[in-house]
């Protein structure tokens, strides 16, 4: 940490005339992180704030994330470090905006920081103090389950790291006496004179991620939480099921803390409910009761939990998946039914809850223990100061097809205090606003940045080997199942271990000083630290060892947590001795490690967007107004995609007008050419430097040279097969064509519309929901109610999935008289032509499944949304993958929700999943925001872990020439010798493997550190 | 713990394995397995390669050279390779190593070519299961015996 | 015989087809490996037919920087084999070499056990039959039989390397026998001795089966089995068979598919 402080330089002053290249981020959570980051990377300075003491958020505090269920803090806590210790980003806590004065470019923003008292760059967040603090308090990190002190830090991976004191709770600002914390403070770092000070910032842009308020469920009565000790919140079960939360994970119940066996969650408490002002649905907790059903089973098997909802909206990405896995699986018991009350017995804390099932029978049953799902709701005072709109709701209002910029230009808006949204909503909506923010200063870029500064690498060569090893306790997650202590005393008796010692969290920034501090002190020159996955954490230790003055490759990972203390949690000494032999085989490798040396490449500063679509515009756009030229290839000879064949949008408008607009905005935009007609054959070279062969239908060919790709290349709609006896009767119809009909001047008046959902989504061969036809048909049901008053109009669905703000169309609809008929699963409607007329039969849900015969004067179909044929050819072309759905699939389901693990291809629209238009224009300039962090940068920095081959060893075979998938090999004729181009070479190995000779290496997964493990792990098992 | 079945458990415990997997499928699958918290045998330690590719039948003869009962090759599928093909060679070098281990006298069982997705936590979990069964009923790998300083428990 | 081979010489030579001809001449009763470019050379005299075997083919690849235009070889259908095998290896350029092809006699053929001891052109006709495949004990025997076979002849290799360096295809700057991590240093014989083992698979798209390395083995280690046996199987899994042509490749030698890529337990 005091590196970094110690490097921190004042602002320098801006250049008058052209936007300042500096932004405010407000908010601190997941939503605020990822700006932050994305802003940093396209060279501007950031200024990230949080009312709180610590960055995190709520994703902080959470457990697991679905559909995945990742450790959410794992995911989160290498983003805050990365965050912490970044040169160019200013993290200021305790402060809320005052005033945002000026322009778009130019605002003096003025930020009310309330004391700490206590001084971040002296604290290192011992803990000492914490421990002689008199004043016992809730913690509010455990959503005020647990017990801390009133001096602490915020938890363990707070950045900043350091201590803070809440004064309303202070004996010594209460009661004028104690000070026991300046006592034991060693390091001199409280400081009760501290004082609010107002902080006047210049920045060109700023966004806003302030997030949301959980709902108070008190305002719910009849569910008597704060009442019945045993009826809590999500966000406290959250805790409870967190392995570093007040049970450390155990699922008791706060009265008796018996286990819990008996489980309830009652959906939407504060939400869908107009009753308490809250008629939106807050779309993350049908998701959320299921992820934490699931963890509390896992956590202990005996649970048996109880969902009880209106509609399980499961409309996300592979979330449909999750859910019917739940129920089917893991035997979750989903109940659809609404919750009106619940009563506690007095003697033994059990609940009885009182619901309405779903043939309108009032039922009641007995619970240990009841989760309310609790929705989200906008945070108080949410817009004073700033400038900006409030929708109906409460929530930042925005633009209607840019939902990521505000009323106001020049601030930006992301996350949940924009409407109700899940983590990878929330990170592409922050990406998008980022994008935006360099729309406006782009100017500016580069010109506020501090470089950040290395320590000269230490030559090692030469040295006999000094491993350092960590043993990482994980809090509970390894130290609860394998014994620490155990591993540090073998990790000592290992050969070329210089010291090893363990950590409560390796990952937390001040072990990061901590680290440093032992390199210098035991002379390291390699590091080992047993923790969990390389895949996430290698990066951050690497850093580290990179500020301490060593290669970054000096370093090896052991996983002793994915791969040891979590799957063996019922054995734990055997978890204990094969977290000794992991330790072992790292340390052996670590002995082998040397430095290597990054290359350097250069970027062309220009992209590809492949789709012409709303998205491939969007995307385009955005990145030509950021000032990088765009090359926009399209397969059809217009552009517009699949909005060209839809109407009205979600919110009611005009999209043909927005698609006109749209298609005029990219036609006069100077750096975008238009590749019309034109197909993609090949795709050569890498990130900062592609080549890509595009042909129009004549056959003529364009070689294009790029940096970036964006892949936008749409989806398609499900065209019914003669289900429903569509193609063969013209009274069947899909929604879009209903769009049409309801435009048509003189159309003939129907008497009936029946709708039926879910035609090719969520069915055997196309498990996926659809996530935009719910919304369309209760929008399309409106607009048939007002253009013929008259007609009754039937839905029939499986659950209705308007989140968010669509609720309101949803009450709407049924305030207007449509008629919502659920019918079973499996029991699809069937539909007979009766000449005159359609008959539609179907079982109604709500009548115990009696069949109910419709008539139908137009039968309407709410098809899904299919992944693109042509994307299993476009898949290899860009080294990317599809996912069991034939969509494309990101580098990562929550924090990386618009790349590719590929470097420089990034993905947005329906090409990723079905999502409505806003959505994917939000995610096409998310898309662009990454791809500009690529094209922003002069030279890109190449791995290390590429082949290398030793021309004294070659033979010339050239076998390996033909064997590397990326063209990297090349042969030296003159030479007689094989050759890397490490630009090209992505470190498979495939060439090292073939080279019996051994000439052909690959730097990290050397021959000889692969047999030193395989000898290791045959030494650990012999010891 | 010598029991009833105290023997067959004996030569459970004692079963060493020893598993390649690439890092961007089957070493992500297997994270998933553990951040799933799925159980499994734990006679088994993993050797995290970037692909497959780079896995040469050298590695597979040294671990039963050094004693290992068993190994396992794991990767993306066929079509999913982060490399594009890296493992197409892993199939046609693995493919026919376990054949040829036989030549050698050794059980191909002992040596399992296995594609497990980032996504597929499941199917890592069962695979150290059925393996860890298929090697224990197998018993101990003869090589083992030849060493000097077998290890006797 | 000798005539035949004797003017086959003279004629490359004279006719230009040749610069140079490499041929085992008898001299004061040793073998000795010649390369002469005059027809009017008295050594062509003393060529050698008889069923002493050398490897040619690596001579060849030694002789030809020395040489201008092509050089010709007096050598068996082995000898063809290794140069296919060599090309493919991008250590002997096929456009320089011309084979003078020479049958195998049948006493050598089954000895060798060898079904192809007449090359294609040979320069005089002999009645040869291919011979019976030579027996392969490791092959009728159970899995732990045959691995306590091998081992036991393996234990007996004292590291001379013979085999290797007798080897015309092994062209490895670097070997994998002399690994230190792979076969060990300091124990001899290794404790399991399994470098044998890496040589097989490491031969298993490229050894033509000539069995020069068990000739040149002082252990008597059943290496022509060994190696028979290993690309017999890649023959059976593949379809290969390394030597027969100079243009078809081994399946470990290019990328896609070649096994069936999908199926397997």
């Amino acid at each position: 940490m005091s590196a970094k402080k110690a490097r921190k330089k004042e602002q320098p002053a801006p250049d008058s005339g052209s936007p300042i290249g500096a932004a405010l981020v407000v908010g601190g959570g997941v939503g605020g992180i990822q700006a932050s980051l994305d802003l940093v990377s396209l060279g501007y300075r950031v200024y990230l704030t949080d009312s709180g003491p610590s960055i995190g958020g709520v994703m902080g505090m959470l457990d697991k994330t679905f559909p995945t269920n990742e450790c959410s803090m794992c995911i989160l806590s290498p983003k805050m470090v990365e965050v912490a210790s970044n040169d160019n980003i200013e993290v200021i806590t305790l402060a809320d905006v005052e005033e945002i004065a000026g322009e778009a470019g130019d605002f003096t923003v003025t930020l009310r920081v309330r004391p700490r008292y206590v001084d971040v760059e002296k604290c290192t967040g011992c803990g000492d103090c914490t421990a002689k603090c008199p004043v016992k308090v809730p913690n509010p990190y455990d959503a005020g389950l647990g017990i801390t002190r009133n001096i602490r830090v915020p938890f363990p991976q707070a950045v900043p790291g350091a201590a803070f004191i809440d004064p309303a709770t202070c004996r010594y600002f209460t009661k004028g006496k104690c000070g026991n914390c300046v006592k034991v403070c060693q390091a001199k770092a409280i400081d009760f004179e501290q004082k609010e000070e107002m902080r006047q910032l210049k920045v060109g842009a700023v966004i806003l991620a302030q997030g949301f308020t959980p709902f108070d469920p008190r305002l719910k009565p009849e569910y008597g939480y704060g009442v019945f000790p045993n009826v809590i919140t999500s966000l406290e079960f959250e805790r409870i099921l967190g392995a570093n939360g007040p049970t450390s994970g155990h699922v008791i119940r706060p009265s008796d803390g018996k286990e819990v066996r008996k489980l309830a969650f009652v959906q939407c408490v504060g939400s869908r409910d107009c009753l308490v002002n809250r008629g939106y649905c807050s779309s993350v907790c049908c998701m959320y009761a299921t992820k934490q059903s699931l963890i509390a089973k896992e956590h202990l098997a005996t649970v048996e939990p109880t969902i009880f909802y209106i509609d399980i909206r499961a409309y996300g990405k592979d979330f449909e998946r999750y859910y019917q896995n739940a129920a089917a699986r893991h035997g979750v018991r989903y109940v659809r039914g609404l919750v009106s009350g619940i009563r506690e017995r007095q003697r033994t804390k059990d609940l009885l809850l009182r619901y309405l099932d779903d043939s309108g029978c009032m039922q009641e049953e007995e619970f240990d223990m009841v989760v309310l799902s609790i929705g989200l709701e906008p945070p108080r005072g949410l817009t004073s100061g700033l400038g900006v709109g409030l929708n109906e709701h409460g929530f930042l209002q925005s633009d209607k097809f840019q939902i990521f910029q505000s009323t106001r230009e020049g601030v930006m808006v992301c996350g949940a205090a924009q409407e109700p949204r899940d983590i990878p909503d929330t990170v592409t909506l922050a990406s998008a606003a980022a994008a935006r923010a360099s729309q406006i200063i782009h100017a500016g870029r580069n010109t506020l940045l501090t470089r950040t500064e290395y320590p000269p690498e230490r030559d090692v060569k030469g040295e006999e080997p000094r491993v350092g090893v960590i043993i990482c306790r994980c809090g509970s997650n390894i130290g609860g199942f394998v014994d620490v202590p155990k591993v540090v005393e073998y990790a000592r008796t290992l050969p070329g271990v210089a010291w090893a010692e363990e950590r409560i969290y390796a990952c937390s920034q001040d072990a990061q000083e901590w680290i440093r501090q032992k390199v210098r002190e035991h002379g390291l020159n390699r590091l080992v630290v047993a923790s969990c996955t390389p895949r996430t954490h290698q990066p951050l230790f690497q850093e580290t060892l990179r500020t301490a003055g060593l290669n970054k490759y000096l370093y090896e990972m052991a996983n002793i947590r994915e791969h040891c203390s979590w799957v063996h949690m019922q054995e734990p000494e055997k978890a204990t001795r094969k977290a000794r032999y992991l330790v072992r085989m790292a340390v052996e490798k670590a002995r082998l490690l040397e430095p290597l040396q990054e290359g350097e490449s250069e970027v062309i500063p220009r992209a590809l967007v492949l789709g012409g679509g709303v998205a491939g515009m969007n995307a385009a756009l955005s990145l030509a107004r950021s000032g990088f030229p765009v090359y926009l290839v399209e397969k059809e000879e217009e552009l517009g995609g699949l909005a060209r064949s839809i109407r009205i949008s979600q919110k009611g408008e005009d999209v043909q007008a927005y698609l006109r607009d749209l298609i005029g905005q990219v036609e006069k935009e100077e750096l975008i050419s238009v590749f019309l007609g034109h197909r993609v054959v090949d795709i050569g070279g890498y990130v900062g430097k592609f080549r890509t062969l595009v042909r129009d239908s004549e056959g003529r060919e364009s070689l294009l040279e790029h940096g970036a790709i964006i892949l936008a290349t749409g989806g398609r709609q499900h065209r019914p097969a003669e289900d429903y006896l569509y193609g063969k009767d013209e009274r069947v119809i899909t929604q879009w064509e209903l769009e049409e009909r309801l435009e048509e001047e003189g159309a003939e008046a129907p008497r009936s519309v029946v709708m039926i959902q879910c035609v090719g989504s969520r069915d055997d061969r196309r498990p996926w929901c659809s996530k935009v036809c719910c919304t369309e048909a209760v929008k399309n049901a409106l607009a048939v109610k007002e253009r013929w008053p008259q007609a009754q109009v039937y839905v029939l669905y499986r659950d209705i999935r308007t989140y968010g703000f669509r609720e309101d169309l949803y009450r709407r609809a049924r305030e207007k008289g449509v008629t919502f008929i659920r019918f079973a699963d499996d029991v699809s409607p069937t539909v007979n032509n009766l000449g005159v007329k359609l008959q539609v039969a179907v079982k109604d849900a709500a009548l115990g499944g009696e069949t109910v015969y419709l008539d139908a004067d137009l039968l309407v179909l709410s098809v899904g949304v299919e992944p693109n044929p042509d994307n299993g050819e476009l898949a290899p072309m860009l080294k990317v993958p599809l996912n069991a759905d034939g969509f494309f699939l990101e580098a990562h389901m929550k924090l990386r929700p618009v790349d590719f693990s590929t470097d420089g291809v990034f993905l947005c629209g329906l090409a990723h999943a079905p999502k409505s238009i806003e959505e994917s224009v939000a995610q096409a300039v998310a898309a662009a925001a990454r791809a500009e962090t690529v094209l922003a940068k002069d030279r890109i920095i190449t791995e290390g872990v590429v082949a290398q081959v030793d021309e004294s060893s070659c033979s010339g075979c050239r076998t390996c020439v033909a064997l590397c998938p990326f063209e990297a090999i090349t042969f030296d004729e003159t030479k007689g010798v094989a050759r890397v181009n490490t630009s090209l070479c992505k470190g498979c190995g495939t060439c090292t493997a073939a080279c019996t000779a051994g000439a052909n290496r690959i730097q990290g997964f050397r021959f000889d550190q692969i047999i030193s493990q395989i000898v290791a792990a045959s030494k650990a098992w012999n010891d | 713990m010598a029991e009833a079945n105290g023997r067959r458990n004996t030569a459970d415990e004692d079963i060493r394995i020893l598993a390649f997997l690439c890092n961007w499928c089957s070493y992500a699958g297997a994270d998933l397995a553990g951040v799933s918290r799925l159980q499994y045998p734990a006679q088994v330690l993993d050797v995290r390669v970037m692909c497959t590719g780079t896995i040469s039948p050298y590695f597979v003869i040294k671990a039963f050279q050094e004693g290992m009962d068993g190994v396992i090759v794991a990767g993306c599928h066929i079509g999913d390779c982060h490399y594009l093909k890296g493992n197409y060679m892993t199939a046609k070098r693995f493919q026919f190593l376990q054949r040829a281990l036989e030549v050698f006298g050794i059980e191909k069982e002992r040596l399992r070519l296995e594609w497990v997705s980032a996504a597929e936590g499941e199917k890592f979990a069962n695979l150290i299961r059925d393996f860890t069964r298929t090697i224990s009923e197998l018993g101990p790998s003869p090589l083992r015996q030849g060493r000097k300083e077998v290890a006797v428990r | 015989m000798k005539e035949k081979v004797a003017g086959a010489i003279r004629q490359a030579l004279e006719s230009g087809r040749a610069g140079a001809v490499l041929f085992l001449a008898e001299e004061e009763g040793k073998l000795i490996p010649r390369l002469v470019r005059d027809a009017g050379d008295p050594a062509i005299e003393r060529a050698y037919v008889g069923d002493k075997r050398f490897p040619a083919s690596a001579f060849a690849a030694i002789s030809l920087p020395a040489v201008d235009g092509v050089l010709a070889v007096v050598g068996r259908e082995c000898d063809r084999r290794m140069m296919n095998e060599l090309a493919k290896l991008n250590h002997l350029d096929l456009e320089r070499v011309l084979l003078l092809g020479i049958p195998c006699s049948q006493e050598l053929a089954d000895a060798c056990g060898c079904d192809h001891p007449v090359p294609p052109e040979p320069v005089a006709e002999a009645e040869v039959r291919p011979a019976e495949a030579l027996d392969a004990p490791s092959r009728s025997m159970d899995i732990p039989e045959r691995l306590a076979y091998w081992m036991d002849h393996f234990s007996r290799c004292i590291r001379c390397y013979g085999c290797r360096n007798s080897c015309p295809l092994c062209v490895c700057k670097d070997c994998a026998l002399e690994r230190e991590e792979l076969a060990g240093k300091d124990c001899f014989p290794p404790d399991i001795p399994v470098f044998h083992i890496i040589r097989a698979l490491d031969m298993a798209d490229r050894c033509i089966d000539c069995g020069i390395c068990e000739l040149s083995c002082p252990a008597d280690i059943p290496l022509r089995e060994l190696y028979r046996e290993v690309r017999g199987l890649f023959k059976e899994h593949f379809g290969y068979e390394p030597g027969i042509s100079a243009e078809d490749r081994s399946p470990l030698s290019f990328l896609g598919e070649a096994a069936d890529l999908g199926a397997h337990e």
